[in-house]
């Protein structure tokens, strides 16, 4: 996996995508998130336009449900209902983890700066967050940190990794 | 004791200035109380009844006389100069105020102590045995296992936000003194002869408004796996547990519904599949933390001490206190200490800063500078010689901690309740002070054994009443403080569940229901029988006429 830019990990550098209802016509132009269910059903309109789509999810959705379908995404968005609810990044492990999904995978919903470091290590790889000040301290927070005890997500090392000199199992596969 | 490394010690402060940042922000108004609450609590800062409270993490129980000594400083500092020991082995401050606390906290971090995930639904500080290292019954130290796997648990990426709060207790004894049953998940180290070192793993016990003794979901886990099993429990819990209803959040709950078996079998798919890419427990690693940990070196001394023989003959209460308080030691001329924190009329689990000063000292000057605190809210001299015994004990005694009421009567767990806690109906510490009373007399404790009484101010059951010989709980009733009465739990290999003899009573009658049941024991044992043996003899038919009448 590669290195996170913090810089593009959240604000303004976001690739924009819109979420569009069910029931509401596909743009021509841009990135989209849609559900589940839309993705089943006009799967072969969203692969004829020229725009990257993807899957908006609630945090409680099963892993295995969206594994069909994970070739065709650019993007799968994680929806955190509540700021207490760590559902998601279970989900977000196990698309990585269980389903090798290797592209975007992007939290959105109720998130403070002080989730920054779990969904990173879960396995997030983009941030959408409510306004400037929560971004900014969102990016403060992933500088305040230089070691962890688990193997996760992200490509830094780890404690176990610093004081025994070796490579994660995960992360060498 | 286990030392930090730069790693370890990194972790701490770099958390330490994140929550400064964070009460930062709660003060200028940039964090919500709920959502400043989600943080405290991961960092050990409760909101009580009148303050604001912290829960210091002493990771499975143990702690030198620095750390002693540093504790007795905060009390000083940042409360009003005393502690409170609680039924997870750590203490907390009931005063100091939000925006000290980062600096209390950096102060804590200079003697390799935090209050990290003491708190929130997370997993929390994991305990074990007080006796670890020190009793000649456990297979071996479990302390290393605890230390890794609170290092895995500190801030784990995926499992910070669970439903509910998640505790691990740690065992390597046929004598269980952490009540490994009742806990989400108990640990207990064996050696087996044919599949080698090993662990039982209980799954989904705990107390609260539902209790359960948890079952059992492996007979055997290969040392090396433990960290990938839990791994599969957690996410399966992280998961599946119930999030719509908090007393329905626990563990327990879902291995309850789901049922044990087929609990298991998603256990063991998820295990299954973790397996092949699994980081198994680099021996490595353990055998770090092993060399981290300070394993006192034990002099060889003879079985008997001729000075410490005299003492006993001549001094009748250090006899006492001996025989009540102390237990065998693994190494000859050796003996575990424990300290009483329940004088008669007491507050279970209060200490003075002066008296831990006392403490730390004793550690330091007798103890090869070990500390432990126990779930049943005393402390721990678990390696003092036989011949410094006499010395320590009246020091102690000197000090107001020279009770000797070890697992008897008055030894009793009491939560906080209504005098700080935001979710008691009752109270329960003055409920504790009266039942003690009732056994101050000479001698009455000593015809009674051991008794193990437990309060709890609410169902949430901190006070531990479901796993009391003697249980009391108390409720709200039309406005009135009530408190209920259960029977024959137990928190040992044993484990049990008491149940409630029938209607409750008030503040007065309880303690006169606890005499009454205790008489009414007295009357019917056998033997040498203990309350409990009795009581699971007879049932709680002899106990509920007297305390009801036959009707």
């Amino acid at each position: 996996m590669e290195r996170l830019d913090l810089r593009k990990l959240t604000g303004a550098h976001l690739k924009p995508y819109r979420s569009i209802d069910d029931e509401a016509p596909l743009p021509d132009e841009g990135g989209v998130l849609v559900s589940l269910a839309r993705l089943k059903r006009d799967r072969a309109a969203l692969a004829a336009r020229k725009s990257p789509y993807g899957l908006l999810v609630n945090g409680d959705e099963k892993a295995a449900h969206l594994a069909p379908h994970l070739e065709d995404l650019a993007v799968i968005a994680i929806n955190f209902g509540k700021f207490s609810d760590g559902r998601g990044f279970s989900l977000a492990h196990r698309l990585r983890e269980d389903h090798g999904f290797s592209g975007e995978i992007r939290a959105t919903g109720a998130l403070i700066a002080d989730h920054a470091e779990f969904l990173l290590r879960s396995g997030v790889s983009s941030v959408e967050l409510a306004d400037p000040i929560i971004t900014a301290q969102f990016i403060k927070r992933l500088k305040l940190y230089s070691v962890w005890y688990q193997d996760a997500h992200d490509a830094r090392p780890t404690a176990l990794e610093l004081r025994h000199g070796r490579t994660r199992k995960r992360l060498a596969s | 004791m286990y030392r930090y490394d730069d790693y370890d010690q990194t972790l701490v402060n770099q958390r330490i200035a994140d929550f400064r940042d964070a009460v930062a922000r709660r003060l200028s108004g940039h964090l919500s109380e709920e959502e400043f609450k989600l943080i405290r609590q991961m960092n050990g800062v409760y909101l009580q009844l009148h303050a604001y409270m912290l829960r210091v993490a002493i990771p499975y129980g143990s702690l030198d006389s620095r750390q002693m000594h540093k504790l007795a400083h905060i009390a000083r500092i940042y409360d009003k100069g005393y502690g409170h020991f609680t039924t997870r082995q750590n203490i907390q401050y009931n005063w100091p105020s939000l925006r000290e606390m980062p600096d209390l906290l950096q102060e804590l971090a200079a003697v390799q102590m935090h209050a990290i995930q003491t708190s929130g639904n997370l997993i929390r500080n994991v305990t074990a045995d007080q006796y670890a290292g020190a009793t000649a019954e456990e297979v071996d130290d479990p302390r290393p296992y605890a230390e890794l796997i609170r290092q895995w648990s500190t801030l784990h990426p995926e499992f910070s936000f669970l439903p509910r709060k998640f505790k691990i207790a740690v065992t390597a004894s046929a004598t269980d003194r952490t009540a490994v049953k009742f806990h989400d998940i108990g640990l207990i180290l064996h050696d087996d002869p044919e599949q080698g070192r090993g662990f039982e793993v209980i799954v989904g016990g705990g107390m609260g408004r539902t209790p359960f003794v948890g079952p059992s979901l492996r007979d055997h886990l290969p040392e090396a796996q433990i960290l990938t099993y839990l791994e599969a429990v957690l996410r399966t819990y992280n998961e599946l547990g119930r999030r719509d209803n908090a007393y329905k959040a626990r563990i327990k709950i879902l291995v309850h519904e789901l049922g044990a078996e087929a609990f298991r079998t998603l256990v063991e798919d998820e295990f299954a599949k973790l397996l092949p890419q699994a980081d198994d427990l680099p021996q490595a690693e353990l055998l770090r933390i092993r060399e981290r940990f300070i394993v006192p070196e034990l002099d060889a001394l003879p079985a008997r001490d001729p000075g410490f023989d005299a003492a006993y003959e001549k001094d009748e209460d250090f006899r006492q206190w001996v025989k009540v308080n102390s237990a065998p030691h693994k190494v000859a001329g050796y003996i575990i200490a424990n300290i009483s924190l329940k004088p008669y009329g007491g507050i279970p689990g209060d200490i003075s800063a002066d008296q831990m000063d006392l403490v730390a000292d004793l550690a330091e000057r007798y103890g090869h500078d070990e500390i432990r605190a126990t779930h049943a809210q005393n402390l721990v001299l678990p390696h003092v010689k036989l011949r410094d015994l006499y010395d320590i004990w009246q020091a102690l005694s000197v000090a107001g901690l020279g009770t000797a009421n070890l697992d008897r009567a008055s030894d009793i767990i009491a939560c906080p309740g209504l005098d700080y806690c935001v979710l008691a109906n009752a109270r329960s510490i003055p409920i504790a002070q009266e039942i003690s009373k009732r056994f101050a007399a000479k001698g009455r404790e000593d015809l009674v054994g051991e008794l193990k009484i437990k309060i709890s101010g609410c169902i949430n059951a901190c006070g531990h009443h479901h796993a009391g010989h003697i249980g009391i709980l108390g409720v709200d009733r039309k406005g009135e403080e009530m408190y209920q009465l259960t029977l024959g739990g137990s928190g040992d290999e044993q484990a049990s569940i008491g149940q409630i003899t029938g209607r409750g009573f008030d503040e007065a009658g309880i303690v006169d229901a606890v005499d009454t049941v205790v008489e009414t024991y007295l009357g019917h044992r056998e033997d040498h029988e203990t309350f409990l043996e009795t009581y699971r003899r007879l049932g709680p038919a002899p106990f509920k006429e007297a305390l009801y009448g036959t009707a």
